[in-house]
């Protein structure tokens, strides 16, 4: 006991720092997920159907393939097409993520977007305002509560698929799990297992409470 | 002010209507009344580009807004022009369509602001005097959700116009309400009317139409089956049909 004890504040500040890194990776990979996605989702319901068909496609391709060979993809495979695409670990782990949960966040955006009263459309097109404007003001606020809980859901997984960029040699939690593991340590397993059920325990409890706040006019 | 000619529609297959032509002046108040599925809302929603006409013309304050035929522009119109035409024609929907994510403030502000680009405190000042105009002084910060229905369309009003439109059109402004509340939203319509704000007015209501309205339509599948003054639909209807519907909603 005495043993694991100190084996594990020894490597606390590296704990710590893999937490941060996983972190890193699932937020900067969600502001990608969702900028995008929003791009995916609005060409996805646009009048034209170039848009429509490309944001199909794109979203077919990456809900239908494992996450893992996208990853090797971006990684591996594009540099070989062009050695302009070579990327580190870090930006293609993030644009890796992104990209995938641009794809199920665009369906989620889309959905949302979907659910709001053609009647909103229709009172602010009386009203002399634009597509444009109608969305940003009008129905994308709306639609940002009915997301919130499924955003919250896609946000938690993509948390966890941070660890399949251990894959690509990124030292992320999944990662130091291994290597301290191979070491002999295979106990190391378990804080780490702690650690993504405290994030991801405190996320759900952030995405209730931030539905809680988008409520007050309903 | 208004002018439709030869207004045709369909959905599809389904010819809504069937060559309507109708002028409303400035200042004047129209009835609509007629049987469900005649396509009085149609009609309504084809003034204001809300649905495309398939054929017919359109005319508003001297300004052709539409010229179609089967269902092809005679006239192209550019998205700007009809935007700010929309605007110019106030609506007022049977299930009001106020913003939920605004207060009954912001729903009047929105569009002065956002649309013709008002500065705010301007935009405010005036939207707190239409609210009180339509008896909602104490509720300006208050969600629609927290609105009793007769309430929610009171403000619907102020923020049709809060837009400062030529004319307005009313699609069953008070069938989604309970009786009671009825009343309250009837009498802010004729304080519309005496004030000589043009309306079209789609009701069921035929103690307001009897009262308000310079004329009354009667539609039916379609067409104008019959128009005149209150006295004369109500009291001496010419056509079968007319006198059929009234039978049955008097
Ligand atoms: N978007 C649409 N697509 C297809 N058919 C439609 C559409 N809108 C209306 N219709 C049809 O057009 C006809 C006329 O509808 P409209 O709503 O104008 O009637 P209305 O006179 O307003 O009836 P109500 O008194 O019930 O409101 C109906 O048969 C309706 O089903
Ligand atoms: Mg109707």
């Amino acid at each position: 006991m005495e043993n694991f004890f100190e084996s594990f504040m020894k490597r606390f500040p590296t704990l710590m720092d893999c937490t941060r890194v996983t972190l890193t990776l699932a937020f900067s990979a969600v502001l990608v997920g969702m900028v995008f996605g929003l791009i995916l989702a609005l060409a996805r319901i646009s009048r034209f159907k170039l848009l429509r068909s490309l944001s199909w496609f794109y979203i077919w391709v990456f809900r239908g393939t494992p996450m893992l060979l996208q990853i090797f993809l971006i990684y591996f495979i594009l540099p070989q097409i062009s050695p302009a695409l070579r990327m580190s670990e870090y930006p293609a782990a993030i644009i890796a993520l992104g990209l995938n949960s641009a794809a199920y966040l665009a369906e989620i955006i889309r959905g949302a977007i979907q659910s709001i009263d053609k009647g909103q459309l229709e009172a602010a097109k009386a009203l002399g305002m634009s597509y444009g404007l109608t969305m940003k003001r009008i129905i994308i606020p709306q639609s940002i509560r009915r997301m919130i809980p499924p955003f919250g859901n896609e946000f938690i997984t993509l948390l966890k698929d941070t660890s399949l960029v251990s894959a690509i040699g990124l030292t992320e939690l999944m990662r130091m799990a291994r290597q301290v593991s191979s070491g002999g340590e295979s106990w190391f397993y378990i804080p780490i297992a702690a650690i993504y059920l405290i994030l991801t325990s405190l996320f759900t409890v952030i995405f209730q409470k931030l539905e809680k706040k988008y409520s007050i006019y309903e | 002010m208004i002018k439709l000619e030869n207004i045709h529609k369909s959905f599809g297959d389904l010819k809504v209507l069937k060559g309507i032509n109708l002028e409303v002046n400035k200042g004047e108040v129209v009835c609509v009344i007629g049987p469900s599925g005649s396509g009085k809302s149609t009609l309504l929603r084809c003034i204001n580009h809300l649905e495309r006409i398939t054929t017919g013309t359109i005319t508003i304050d001297g300004e052709i807004v539409d010229e179609r035929k089967d269902g092809h522009d005679l006239r192209k119109i550019p998205s700007k022009q009809v935007l700010k035409l929309c605007s110019e024609v106030g609506m007022v929907f049977q299930r009001f369509n106020l913003f939920p994510h605004m207060t009954a403030l912001e729903n009047v502000m929105e569009a002065p602001v956002q649309v013709l680009k008002l500065p705010k405190d301007a935009a405010e000042q005036e939207a707190r005097q239409l609210l009180a105009s339509v008896g909602l002084e104490d509720k300006v910060d208050v969600y629609p959700s927290r609105l009793s229905g007769g309430q929610q369309q009171r403000v619907a009003i102020a923020r049709a116009l809060a837009m400062k439109p030529k004319a307005m059109l009313f699609d069953e402004p008070t069938s989604a309400l309970d009786p009671e509340l009825v009343g309250e939203v009837l009498e802010v319509m004729k304080q519309l009317a005496h004030e000589h704000m043009t309306m079209i007015v789609v009701t069921h209501e035929m103690g307001f139409a009897r009262e308000v309205a310079h004329r009354v339509i009667f539609m039916d599948d379609g067409v104008i089956v019959e128009e005149g003054t209150p006295e004369e639909i109500f009291t001496a209807p010419k056509h079968e049909r007319t006198k059929a519907f009234l039978s049955r909603v008097l």
